[in-house]
């Protein structure tokens, strides 16, 4: 890795001080159990939603241990705490658990291996006299339903989406999946947060090497000290981008269980990450993020011309107001005699250059969406109309830009929402100002210039192995098929 | 250098790096320096020049099949010796370099006198240099990526070229043979600098994944002759030979003819467009530089190599000097440049075979032996 980068990665994401939970340390369950619940309360000292109910289980003393709103109280009064009361035999374990029927248990020697347990939902049940502590799952994380995609949206198709919770999203997978080749491995990312990770994938379709990649990188992210959390599946990926510097986005996002389902029995790797409503694919290339669920639920007609205009859209999100830039400035002659006068009449009346006309429109159009898109979704439509009717049609009106310049940013922001994927939509349209600036300088040779800057650096990305601008660079026919057409299923 | 003796080029890929290496700048004056010597003709010249170039490729393919996974910088002191190995990768490194900054200064004039009057040389030129350095110093990898991504843009700009729109005046291209054969011999010289950078067949041999290599070639090789033949019949049979030999670029005066819908001026946006393929050949002129530099001085830290490069590149590019003595210089150097990437392969090839040299081959071409 290049010096450079070296020192604009430890500027950008500086290390921060190792982080621990206080659970590291080996603590056995002590025989007494004042001695084991003196230590929890000591642990878990102001921690209001932390429970240690007494008991009395035939002759001997016990304690349930359990945290508030991640449990199930009705199972955990119904289905152990009951069944404990009325227990009268309790000479072992093996009684009391017993008395129980319940199957779904672990005994844990270890105190703080039990209480890391009691954080992921589980009761724990410390007898006096008996040094284990049986943690029972009584699994309650409070989630919201399963709901339709916000950000991927499709109209027709499947509406389901993955939610917070890593085994509803799981379980949305294997309903799709009735194959025990469907594996999830889990892990756990984050020293405080340890939050479950799931690498899922099929045996029999998965390329071995790239299940490895992905296992090692995930393990690395669950070697570092200076990680204390994993809140979202943009933590993990970024960690396992092979370019995180870039502002392409390398890895596939998706709130879509069908599209996951797709990648999967492509032979690619998925990450679920619990709390996270968003799952990723492994490797993504940039075309594939071109494509949307919608183009498979479609005739493949409508499929491949909306391929067609999401590959134009590129181009013109990222070029039309610097070729607009270009043309005013140096190539009055390319626009065509009929339209010139117009042009040369719109132009004369504004008093800015093209150059600081189309900057400042970019960065007003800028403002508007980036204003819009965390209102609320009636007051966001409101500032949308707001901004761009009255507000565009005002500025014309003063003469601050010219009505030509208008339609061309405004359909260079169209363009722009029809990329799909939201990260790549956002790269695409900041290339506009080194573009823009471009063309103000050096016309469309500059735009070459810049155009060529990226590709190269498009092309020397790779993603997890892959080349990033596969399948047209390297050329593979096959999987290019499935770019600018979508191809019929065979039937 | 990334993946360094590893099977990373593809077929397709060695396709549109000949291709793209061998069309320039010269098809803004082809029609003229063929016709020049040969009347109408060059297109037989042309054509001519395309066989001769398919032995020339028989020269480089023979050379390096002797040594089927070793680089040049490899296997030239195995044949030469290590003095005069290095020596001639370094006259080859800077001789390549010499003709990669040709190209920009050749586009230069074209672009000022069509679209940037006003931009000073030293604007233009840096960072359309620095640009196709940046892909160069990444690689054998990068190189053919890039290059075959800017293939489909310009595969269609050739297409676009020769599909004959404007119909052409057959007594435009008659006689054939007004100037004689000496004529068309004269004409094949011109005709064959067109083709220099072919050469890069040699630089990214042992990269290229399939065995089917010397066919590549030839059919590269053909594209870029019918490519050639079209553009000239297409630009003799509109202007004629005497408006030709009065104009300094005869394919932006037959692009002049064209008024696109949307774009009145067909020339003004295939001058611009075109760019795309000036850099692909810079680029891959600059590959081959930094290759040979390397292999010259190895004990050089491969970031000095590419800043020696950009160095050179950029002062070369931007210094400034009269069109007429530059297009004299030219036409010496191409010369020396027919001789070079033709002539030179052969020779390098004989002494091999003479000397004994031989390297070792795969394991799958062992196999399929």
């Amino acid at each position: 890795m290049p010096t450079w980068r070296r020192i604009l990665q430890r500027v950008l994401g500086a290390r921060r001080p190792e982080v621990n939970t206080g659970l590291e340390s080996e603590h056995p369950v002590d025989k007494s159990l004042d001695a084991n619940l003196d230590h929890i309360k000591q642990l878990f000292a102001d921690s209001a939603d932390l429970v240690c109910r007494r008991l009395q289980v035939g002759h001997r003393a016990a304690a349930l241990v359990y945290l508030k709103g991640i449990t199930n109280s009705q199972l955990i009064q119904q289905g152990i705490a009951q069944p404990l009361l009325n227990c009268q035999r309790s000479s072992s374990l093996e009684d009391i658990l017993a008395c129980l029927g319940v199957s779904d248990y672990a005994n844990m020697e270890d105190l703080h291996q039990a209480l890391q347990q009691m954080m992921d939902g589980r009761v724990l049940l410390i007898c006096q006299g008996i040094p284990f502590a049986v943690a029972i799952d009584v699994v309650d994380f409070p989630k919201r339903n399963i709901d339709e995609a916000e950000s991927d949206a499709v109209v027709s198709g499947p509406l389901d989406s993955f939610i917070e919770s890593i085994e509803d999203n799981l379980a949305l997978i294997r309903r799709r999946l009735r194959t025990p080749h469907f594996k999830s491995k889990i892990m756990r990312l984050g020293i405080l947060s340890r939050t479950p990770v799931a690498i899922c994938y099929l045996v029999d379709r998965v390329d071995r090497q790239l299940l490895e990649e992905v296992e090692q990188r995930l393990q690395r992210m669950q070697a570092r000290e200076d990680l204390p959390k994993v809140l979202d599946s943009y933590y993990v990926m970024e960690s396992i981008s092979d370019h995180p510097l870039s502002p392409f986005p390398q890895v596939l996002q998706t709130e879509r269980p069908d599209v996951i389902v797709a990648h999967l029995v492509e032979g690619r790797v998925s990450i679920l990450v619990d709390g996270s409503p968003v799952a990723l694919v492994v490797p993504a290339a940039f075309f594939d993020l071109l494509q949307t669920a919608d183009d498979y639920y479609i005739h493949p007609l409508f499929a491949s011309a909306a391929r067609w205009l999401r590959l134009s859209a590129l181009f013109i999100t990222t070029s039309v107001s610097a070729l607009y830039v270009a043309v005013t400035t140096f190539h009055y002659e390319v626009i065509p005699s009929k339209l010139v006068n117009t042009v040369a009449q719109t132009r004369g009346e504004v008093p800015l250059s093209s150059f600081s006309e189309a900057i400042i429109l970019e960065i007003t159009v800028d403002l508007l969406r980036e204003a819009t898109i965390r209102l609320p979704t009636k007051v966001g439509q409101v500032i949308g109309v707001v901004g761009a009717l009255v507000v565009g049609q005002a500025a014309v009106q003063a003469g601050l830009v010219g009505p030509l310049l208008v339609i061309v940013v405004a359909i260079a922001t169209i363009a722009g929402f029809a990329i799909p994927n939201n990260e790549q939509a956002t790269a695409l349209r900041m290339l506009r100002f080194p573009m823009i600036l471009a063309a103000n300088y050096l016309s469309g040779f500059g735009m070459i210039i810049v155009m060529v800057a990226v590709l190269t650096h498009l092309a020397s990305m790779d993603s997890l192995g892959e080349p990033y601008m596969r399948p047209v660079a390297p050329l593979k026919l096959r999987q290019l098929k499935d770019v600018i057409i979508r191809p019929f299923r065979k039937v | 250098m990334q993946n360094r003796h590893r099977p990373v080029v593809t077929g397709w890929q060695l396709f549109c790096l000949i291709v793209n290496t061998i069309v320039g700048t010269g098809v803004y004056t082809l029609a003229r320096d063929v016709a020049e010597p040969a009347g109408a003709g060059g297109l037989l010249s042309m054509l001519l020049a395309g066989i001769l170039m398919v032995v020339g490729l028989l020269g480089l393919h023979l050379l390096a099949s002797r040594f089927p996974r070793q680089t040049l910088n490899e296997y030239i002191g195995e044949i030469l010796g290590t003095f005069l190995g290095k020596g001639y990768l370094l006259v080859y490194a800077l001789f390549t370099l010499l003709i990669g900054v040709s190209v920009p200064r050749a586009h230069f004039p074209v672009v000022s006198a069509w679209a940037l009057g006003q931009t000073p040389q030293l604007v233009f030129m840096v960072p359309l240099v620095f640009v196709c350095w940046n892909v160069a110093r990444r690689g054998v990898v990068v190189t053919a990526r890039v290059v075959e991504m800017i293939n489909y843009l310009t595969l269609t700009l050739i297409i676009l070229l020769v599909i004959p729109v404007i119909p052409i005046d057959l007594d435009f291209v008659r006689p054939l043979f007004e100037k004689g054969v000496a004529g068309i011999a004269k004409g094949i010289l011109p005709g064959l600098y067109a083709f220099a950078g072919f050469d890069v067949f040699l630089i990214v041999y042992p990269y290229v994944r399939t065995r089917r290599k010397f066919g590549i070639g030839v059919a590269a090789l053909g594209l870029v002759t019918f490519f050639y033949l079209m553009t000239t019949l297409l630009i003799i049979g509109n202007l004629g030979i005497e408006l030709i030999l009065m104009t300094t670029w005869p394919l932006q005066s037959y692009l002049n003819r064209f008024a696109l819908e949307i774009f009145e001026r067909a020339d003004v946006v295939f001058l611009i467009a075109w760019t795309f393929q000036i850099i692909n050949t810079i680029v891959v002129m600059l590959y081959i530089a930094i290759t040979c530099l390397q292999g010259a001085f190895p004990c050089l830290n491969a970031s000095i190599v590419y800043f020696i490069v950009l160095i050179l590149a950029i002062a070369t590019t931007s210094y400034q000097t009269d069109y007429d003595f530059e297009t004299r210089v030219r036409s010496t150097y191409s010369l020396i440049a027919i001789g070079f990437f033709w002539v030179t392969p052969w020779l390098l090839w004989m002494v091999s075979l003479l000397r004994g040299k031989k390297g070792e081959s795969s394991s799958e071409e062992k196999s399929a032996a």
